[in-house]
């Protein structure tokens, strides 16, 4: 490792990563080591020295950044850099770079290089996080709170919570939800108007529901158990798509069952 | 009719009975609660295949209350037997006047019966909706009437839904065969997707087992429902801008196999005829199941989930990898190779197709390479512009090397020679337990 190589840090939001790269890409800088300012996570980070600061509040840089992608994969390539990054995985900045510089060596297809190492990984990363977001539009379960207020919990393999609130949106445009991260301690909130992002929650939620609230899950049990065919019973392939993580969440797998 | 009514439909008179083959049992129970008929309720729909809650790209609603379909479908649960669980699967009511041999729900068959007024379904969907357990309902019915009255009372709990509490979600409605074309086009107007079991796959085993259906009776509203398809999608490319919606998630049917004997070629025959001819969007296969008095089933063998499995392979096949069925069952009346996967079967007996060069050949000789699919196919044509493609990099795309082997030639790879003998003993799939097959085929996405 020589001291040519850059030390990039940036404030730990996608924002703030894109800013980052448009002043290495400016400054034709080799491949950097990235330090993330929040997480204190990064290859970087045992340097003291920071050649690059950036952060998303950086218009300009953000400009620079969408004006440099447009041509070499627009949407598409951002949309992949940004699943990249909510896929949390450790070299995920360093593999994004890479992305970039695919792309811009490439122009558009660069990002379909299947039998290129770093497009594959990518490949694989983003298609992890893409899975891991529709599981939880299916997997998610909401209760319903004394206020009427509905409320879930998960704690998915990566970040995906910013990319549901979308779809809950359009279905529950009148309600107010609450999604609560319990592996990163956030939350997003929809108070039927407005998305905000929430910190804190209570403690005990069952002490909360509604009186409703145990009568649906009754009914949902019920249901669960009564369509099953039992002369096709198959808890091996049940367990294939239902993995651990969620299981705890689901009234129907007597997670969440009110005694 | 007027509002209301058709609770009265489903209402009893108390302590009313309906007489059946099993005696008179007391189907209509007024006291039932609400959680108690859906257990009966849901039990009697679990034979019903379709779960697919996918191909709607337009919300159902300009501005609705509550729910928006997702356009890929989105599985909520697995039960344990590992199907998906994507909508309500619910019949309105499991008391039949019919009495179909292969049916669970059939009129001499000696079943708690039970039946759903209408707001009590309502609620049941817009509760499980909110709570994100379901994409929408899957209604169904046992004929307790004329098939226009069950229909009719089946287009009611949509449109309470759609109409009076601004439900988007998913609707799937089964058509039952003998409705008039009226309540079918209303149907279609509220729902997403329509359906009309075929049940059966000759006219011969319809008659032996399920004697008060006709195939006109189900033939005829499935091309009705095609028809009008058509003509609505022909007044949209001339742009015309109110054309009402009609199921835009197009229609499906389902079939009951093992029941009866026909070949495995009768029954791709005639899904291929319905793919091409009525413009199904799936048709589903259901390995029979005996319930009850199985006195009148021809062939009572155990459920054949392994035949149900290798049918589910043809289909795809037949859908998107160009094959035909004379290619896939070429013998008539004969039975798919449980031993392979229905590409592999064919590989195997057309040696002078092989080896195919992944970095010059076409999509469609990709396509017919074992352990290759259509996204392996397409990563293929992407990544070989860049520069041609090695078996490591095969591997690492997700291609199964250990079938695929034998079939493909590559940059760095050339296949061994093989016979058809030798290599279907290598490539025989050892005895599977029933529990380590199952369809990932539930979503249609």
């Amino acid at each position: 490792m020589t001291r040519e190589t850059p030390v990039v840090r940036y404030d730990s939001s996608f924002a703030g990563w894109c800013a980052a790269c448009a002043r290495l890409l400016d400054e034709g800088a080799p491949e950097p080591w990235f330090w993330s300012q929040a997480t204190g996570k990064g290859e970087g980070m045992l340097f003291d020295a920071m050649d690059i600061v950036a952060a998303g509040m950086d218009e300009a840089l953000l400009d620079r950044f969408f004006v440099l992608l447009r041509p070499v994969g627009g949407i598409a390539l951002l949309s992949d850099l940004f699943y990249l990054f909510l896929s949390e995985a450790a070299d995920r900045e360093t593999l994004m770079f890479r992305m970039v510089r695919i792309s811009l060596e490439q122009g558009r297809r660069g990002r379909l290089w299947h039998s290129h190492p770093d497009a594959r990984r990518a490949g694989m990363l983003i298609d992890s996080t893409r899975r891991e977001a529709h599981r939880a539009r299916g997997l998610l379960r909401f209760s319903e709170l004394g206020d009427g207020t509905l409320y879930a919990r998960h704690a998915p393999k990566h970040d995906v919570t910013h990319l549901v609130v979308g779809h809950f949106r359009r279905r529950m445009p009148g309600e107010r939800w609450v999604i609560h991260d319990e592996a990163r301690g956030y939350g997003m909130a929809w108070d039927g108007s407005n998305l905000l992002q929430v910190n804190q929650f209570p403690a005990d939620v069952n002490s909360l529901l509604s009186d409703a609230e145990r009568r649906f899950r009754a009914c949902w049990q019920t249901f669960f158990r009564e369509l099953a065919v039992p002369e096709r019973h198959n808890p091996r392939l049940q367990r294939h798509f239902l993995p651990e993580r969620f299981r705890k969440y689901l009234p129907e797998l007597a997670g969440d069952r009110l005694d | 009719m007027k509002p209301g009514t058709v609770e009265n439909l489903l209402t009893p008179a108390p302590g009313r009975t309906v007489p059946n083959g099993a005696g008179a049992i007391n189907w209509l129970v007024p006291d039932q609660s609400i959680e108690q008929k859906l257990a009966i309720l849901a039990q009697s729909a679990r034979y019903d295949v379709s779960c697919v809650s996918s191909g709607v790209r337009e919300p159902s609603l300009p501005r609705p209350v509550l729910g928006h379909p997702a356009r890929s479908g989105i599985c909520h649960s697995w039960t344990a037997d590992g199907r998906c669980v994507s909508l309500l699967k619910v019949l309105l009511s499991n008391a039949c006047v019919y009495d179909c041999a292969y049916c669970a729900n059939r009129k001499s068959a000696n079943v708690p019966r039970a039946s759903f007024r209408v707001e009590e379904l309502v609620a049941l969907t817009m509760g499980f909706y909110r709570r994100n357990y379901i994409e929408g309902l899957f209604l169904s019915s046992a004929i307790w009437s004329t098939p226009d009255r069950t229909m009719e009372a089946m287009v009611h709990v949509a449109e309470a839904l759609r109409f009076r509490h601004g439900f988007g979600g998913y609707i799937h409605l089964k058509i039952i065969p003998g409705a008039s074309l009226e309540w079918i086009v209303r149907a279609g107007r509220v729902a997403d997707r329509l359906s009309v079991n075929i049940e059966l796959p000759s006219e011969r085993s319809l008659g032996l087992l399920c004697p008060q259906k006709s195939r006109e009776a189900i033939l005829r509203p499935m091309l009705r429902v095609r028809d009008v398809l058509a003509e609505y999608g022909e007044d949209r490319k001339k742009g015309f801008r109110h054309v009402p919606r009609f199921a835009p998630a197009g229609q499906s049917t389902q079939m009951v196999v093992g029941a009866t004997p026909e070949g495995d070629d009768s029954i791709l025959r005639l899904s291929d005829a319905l793919y091409r001819k009525a413009g199904l969007r799936r048709v589903f296969y259901s390995a029979y199941v005996p319930v009850g008095d199985t006195r009148r089933i021809p062939v009572l063998s155990p459920p054949e989930r392994l035949r149900e499995h290798r049918l589910y392979q043809a289909d795809w096949l037949l859908r998107f990898y160009g094959f035909s069925v004379e290619e896939i069952t070429p013998v008539a009346g004969g039975r798919l190779d449980v031993r392979f996967d229905p590409k592999t079967a064919w590989a195997l007996s057309h040696p002078e197709f092989f080896p195919v060069d992944v970095n010059r050949d076409d999509r469609e000789r990709l396509l017919r390479v074992p352990g290759l699919g259509a996204r392996n196919a397409r990563r293929v044509l992407q990544a070989r512009r860049f520069g041609s493609i090695d078996a490591a990099a095969l591997r690492k795309m997700g291609v199964v090397w250990g079938r695929a082997r034998y079939f493909l030639r590559c940059a760095d790879y050339a296949p061994p020679s093989w016979n058809s003998e030798g290599l279907a003993e290598l490539l025989a799939e050892p005895d599977r337990k029933p529990e380590q097959l199952e369809l990932p085929l539930f979503d249609d996405a």
